[in-house]
């Protein structure tokens, strides 16, 4: 069939917005009935009202929609779609399917800067400072190690000869490295830091609150815009460094920038959030399932499914034997997990290589 | 002249690879470039499309400097075809012959976009793969894909790698006439490192033969590639067999010893 190629990429093009179009509702939807859902029962006129017209309900269900449940839904938006875009950018510029914030370390490395201030806060000198502000120096500090573990992967890239094989085998070793210190710290540390830094690790939506939305949201949304802007680059870079540099890539550039936001966005959530894996490394698949590898699509539909599946996993989790929660992993992992069984499974497709 | 080389060289960690290496192409023209292995034939393509940074010397594009100018406008004059696609994940044969657009768009593709892109793949004979996954292509269809990929850059300067090196003869035939047309009736200037001389012998204008990072002779076919001098590149006997169709070259199968023949 020589068909015209304009006819089958327009096809392509009204297929993808449909997806990211559906996905946009979704997500929607899924937010009110989050909203919605609860240990405290509403209406679906409370929630209705006390999002349009604060003055018509009780001030305790405003505050429980608003200030209780609409933060958490907006951090865990944020999150999925911050982690699930840095996986599929770092896939790209890596050009290997097993790469995610996780696999490249930055995840041990913002637990260990997450366990190190929870663990020096019991420092005599220290802990009068800390009392105040320790949320707070857990989430720099988390941060701050994330950050430092990709530059020291990108140190390590500018040397010549080194491939993108070498930077994940960097990034695996580097991740043990920060587990040991890890693991020094849990078995050093008392009952009370050990549950301490053992909650954070499992992560979850607890920590949310509207100043970590205004610190985050900011971030998040220069990180995505700039990661959609470069998307051709990361088109380019798919077809190997020489044909992208033909193509007027900057290559070490974009990989510099491209790691810079990708972490930046991740971090920022992490260390809000604690470790919430499995979304970088499978919503970028799931997206690339549903949606191709051209990554101007790519790149939303992938915030989408990972603000969807990180939003639905938690909205279970809270949920389903209320008044008790069940970490957001164990949901993620399952739902997660058996979705993407599902779409390899159905529709007879590989996926990357 | 439109691309003019002047005193290029290039090296690895200080290990020279090119040494000083000065000639002209005109727009037009088809340079083949000839060589033993290991002779610097890619690392000079690659010098040209921006992949590896000279040590010394200038390229000039039609009065350009090629390595002054911002990638992008360079990316707009040159176009190049590597000869191996071991880096490449599995995108689709569309998206990658796409990606030579990217020099030329910001977002979005346009009308005249598609047509570039659909009149490439069509010369290429590619479009019914249009759908199908890199890797799911034989070797020699990749070829043409990354063939195609150069043709929709729409360059004035195209750098082929070895571009039949998996293709049978008969795809050899039609990619290398395409190329003397991209030159002869697109008006772009071709360089292509072959290595089948009689390919090269019929097809390009004027030969570069390379051996040591150096220049050793220049000049149409004829005056090129001549019994002694090929002796004294590839270590090998050749003789011409003269037809009412050309001149080819063969080579005496028992003529000349292994090690001759491995130490180049």
């Amino acid at each position: 069939m020589a068909e015209n190629i304009e006819i089958l990429y327009h096809r392509e093009w009204h297929h993808r917005w449909l997806v990211l179009l559906a996905l946009a509702c979704t997500l929607l939807i899924v937010g009110f009935i989050a909203l919605n859902a609860g240990s405290i029962h509403l209406t679906v006129a409370d929630v209705i009202s006390s999002l349009f017209s604060p003055a018509a309900v009780s001030p305790q269900t405003q505050m429980v929609v608003m200030d209780l449940r609409m933060p958490r839904i907006l951090l865990a938006i944020l999150t999925g779609a911050s982690l699930a875009v840095a996986g599929t950018v770092m896939q790209a510029l890596m050009r290997n399917p097993l790469v995610s914030p996780f696999t490249l370390g930055m995840s041990s490395a913002a637990s260990f800067g997450a366990a190190c201030a929870i663990v020096m806060s019991s420092l005599p000198l220290l802990s009068l400072l800390f009392m105040k502000y320790q949320d707070g120096f857990i989430v720099i500090s988390a941060f701050v190690f994330g950050l430092g573990s990709i530059f020291i992967i990108y140190a390590i890239s500018l040397r010549r000869g080194s491939t993108s094989a070498t930077l994940i085998l960097a990034g695996v070793v580097i991740g043990y490295i920060f587990q040991a210190g890890l693991m020094i710290l849990q078995y050093t540390s008392n009952n009370e830091k050990l549950r301490q830094i053992t909650l954070w690790l499992m992560g979850g939506m607890w920590g949310a609150n509207w100043s970590a939305i205004f610190i985050i949201t900011p971030i998040v949304i220069l990180c995505l815009a700039y990661l959609l802007y470069k998307a051709w680059d990361f088109n380019a870079l798919l077809a190997g460094d020489e044909v992208a540099t033909n193509a007027g890539v900057e290559i070490k550039k974009v990989r510099l920038w491209g790691l810079f936001f990708c972490t930046l966005a991740s971090s920022a959530c992490l260390a809000f959030t604690g470790i919430i894996g499995f979304i970088g490394l499978i919503g970028p698949h799931i997206g690339r399932l549903i949606i191709g590898q051209d990554n101007r699509y790519l790149i939303p539909c992938s915030a989408l499914l990972g603000a969807v599946i990180l939003l639905v996993s938690d909205t279970i989790g809270r949920t389903i034997i209320e008044p008790v929660e069940i970490p957001v992993g164990v949901i993620m992992y399952l739902l997660g997990g058996l979705f993407f069984l599902y779409l390899i499974l159905s529709k007879n497709n590989r996926i990357f290589t | 002249m439109r691309l003019n080389i002047s005193n290029l060289a290039v090296a690895y960690d200080k290990t020279p690879i090119i040494k000083s290496i000065s000639f002209s192409a005109a727009a037009g023209e088809v340079v083949g470039i000839i060589g033993p292995n290991g002779c610097g034939k890619s690392t000079l393509i690659k010098t040209l499309a921006g992949i590896n940074v000279p040590s010394e010397g200038t390229v000039c594009l039609d009065n350009l400097d090629l390595f002054a100018l911002p990638k992008i406008d360079m990316a707009k004059r040159v176009g190049y075809v590597p000869q191996d696609f071991r880096q490449m994940a599995s995108i689709t044969v569309l998206d990658t012959v796409t990606i030579g657009r990217r020099p030329h768009v910001s977002w979005a593709l346009s009308k005249k976009d598609f047509e570039i892109i659909n009149d490439a793949m069509k010369s290429m004979a590619i479009l019914p793969l249009a759908g199908k996954r890199l890797d799911e292509l034989s070797g020699g269809e990749r070829q043409k894909v990354f063939i195609a990929r150069a043709l929709a850059q729409q360059p004035t300067l195209y750098l082929f790698d070895e571009p039949t090196s998996a293709l049978d003869i008969r795809h050899q035939i039609s990619v290398f006439r395409l190329i003397r047309s991209l030159a002869h009736t697109g008006g772009a200037t071709v360089l292509v490192v072959v290595h089948d001389l009689n390919f090269a012998q019929y097809f390009a204008d004027r030969i570069v033969l390379l051996k040591d990072g150096k220049i050793v002779a220049e000049g149409p076919p004829v005056e090129v590639m001549t019994r002694d001098r090929l002796r004294f590149m590839y270590g090998v006997e050749m003789c011409s067999i003269i037809t009412d169709n050309g001149t080819y070259l063969l080579p005496e199968w028992e003529a000349g010893s292994d090690e001759t023949i491995m130490e180049g």
